[in-house]
């Protein structure tokens, strides 16, 4: 569709420019990527949010200035059985949110691995923010937010922490992402990041291709 | 052709996998973890506890909108999943197993049944699951060829679109026997009806349901020229909105064309 990028709500407003991002949530099962999503794209929060089978794909679009970025959000399954289907969900992404739960220390592990992976093997120049989701859980924190700060300073990393359940930097961390994307003339082609490629292909090839 | 003959063994009933032989296969494959008295070794009991964990976390958030699922009944989830798995400790939890055995519960409201139903139930569906056989790859080849034999219009938009070929946007169905997709009435209707189908008409009866969901919508998916992220979007945003009665008497429609176009050879 030709007016595939134009927002569905510019707001009254001449949209200036329209910038279209993939972007990828990565993180081990049960720390809230989906619900992350949920409250980012429709307000929403479920307390038993199901857990994602294969991949669910959402868009949402926000206003910076005179810009409009358009985020195309691959949600994917968290558990490490489905670990071969995520560079098919990676590959090509200008984003990505690792996200883990600050309740459970073995979450941030998971999330270190996917940072790495995402490094070695993802689009170079990749946005990554890291999440420390589950905000609200404060009071059972094992995650120290000092640790993960360091570590995400240490990786060029953003970092926040955020609550899908009260929402709090939720709608922030994607602003902040959407600042630092680039947005000149060639990052901006509608479909672009859309492209899929099997999971082999993605996690054999990706780096060559990608540094073309 | 070569499409055809592939697309031949799907309108076919094949008698691979009857149940006897099946359950000779299973009690011959001995789980590691099966109870022949003894130690368990400290990476057996290990590796089960790490199974529990990703059970729980899965088990607790199952179908809570569903008024069975009380606490009560999600521990008989979570017997029967945790039962299975110790079981089968080389497979392991996987996630969508919940989403399997639940429907089963609801209908039989017994913890024995269900998990001899859900054993078997499994012995067709564990090779859907990532690293135990990759039948995913071949639903979604089948899936190719049906297009290409069944809509020709379908297949060229897909053509256009590279990525669709992949079908991946029919993984959750092929995973759960389309449980994500439909509401609990119809998931009962829609599995009876693919168990049936194994004697009665075509073993890939879920072939065929896959494609009389795609061809449900085909003038909106044709009208917008939808690529894959369109669709993956679309039938997240469908599921549970679907008229599985009108699904199933379609998809039993193509499996009598497939027919009528072998026949007819």
């Amino acid at each position: 569709m030709a007016n595939r990028a134009v927002p569905q709500r510019p707001n009254g407003q001449t949209p200036g420019k329209i910038c279209q991002f993939k972007l990828v949530l990565l993180g081990e099962s049960s720390v809230g990527k989906s619900s992350l999503v949920l409250r980012f794209v429709k307000g929403q929060f479920h307390e038993y949010q199901e857990s994602t089978i294969g991949a669910a794909f959402l868009t949402q679009t926000i206003h910076l200035n005179d810009v409009a970025v358009k985020f195309e959000i691959w949600d994917t399954a968290g558990q490490e059985r489905y670990h071969s289907l995520a560079p098919m969900y990676y590959r090509g992404a200008q984003a990505a949110i690792v996200v883990y739960d600050i309740t459970n220390q073995d979450t941030f592990e998971r999330a270190k691995n996917w940072v790495k992976e995402l490094q070695r093997q993802a689009t170079p120049g990749i946005v990554i923010a890291l999440a420390g989701n589950k905000l609200d859980l404060n009071t059972m924190r094992s995650v120290q937010t000092d640790e993960s700060q360091t570590y995400a300073y240490e990786n060029g990393l953003m970092f926040m922490e955020t609550s899908a359940k009260t929402s709090a930097n939720v709608t922030e961390i994607f602003k902040a992402i959407a600042e630092k994307l680039p947005k000149n003339e060639n990052t901006n082609t509608a479909g672009q990041g859309r492209r899929l490629v099997d999971s082999a292909e993605g996690s054999n090839k990706s780096l060559s291709s990608c540094c073309k | 052709m070569d499409e055809d003959n592939k697309a031949s063994k799907l309108a076919v009933d094949d008698n691979e996998g009857a149940g006897v032989s099946n359950y000779e296969q299973r009690s011959a494959c001995i789980s590691p973890a099966s109870s022949q008295g003894g130690i368990y070794p400290v990476e057996l009991v290990e590796n089960f506890g790490l199974n529990i964990h990703r059970i729980d976390k899965d088990v607790q958030r199952c179908d809570r909108n569903y008024p069975y699922f009380t606490l009560e009944n999600l521990d008989k989830l979570r017997n029967i999943i945790c039962t299975y798995v110790w079981d089968h400790l080389e497979m392991g939890y996987m996630q969508g197993m919940c989403d399997l055995v639940a429907p089963l519960l609801v209908i039989l409201d017994d913890e024995t049944l269900s998990y001899s139903c859900f054993c078997l139930l499994m012995e067709r569906m564990s090779a859907n699951f990532p690293h135990s056989g990759g039948a995913m790859d071949t639903h979604f080849a089948n899936m190719r060829s049906l297009v290409q034999i069944l809509d020709s219009e379908m297949f060229e938009l897909m053509h256009e679109n590279g990525d669709f070929t992949h079908f991946y946007f029919c993984y959750r169905w092929f995973l759960l026997d389309f449980k994500r997709e439909l509401l609990y009435d119809d998931v009962f209707t829609v599995w009876e009806t693919i168990w049936a189908a194994k004697e009665m008409s075509s073993s890939h009866f879920v072939l065929f349901f896959a494609l009389a969901l795609v061809e449900t919508y085909r003038d909106i998916i044709l009208a917008n020229h939808m690529d894959f992220t369109d669709i993956i979007k679309f039938f997240n945003e469908m599921a549970e909105h679907h008229d599985a009665k009108t699904v199933l008497s379609l998809a039993r429609n193509l499996v009598l064309q497939l027919q009528t176009l072998i026949e007819n050879k």
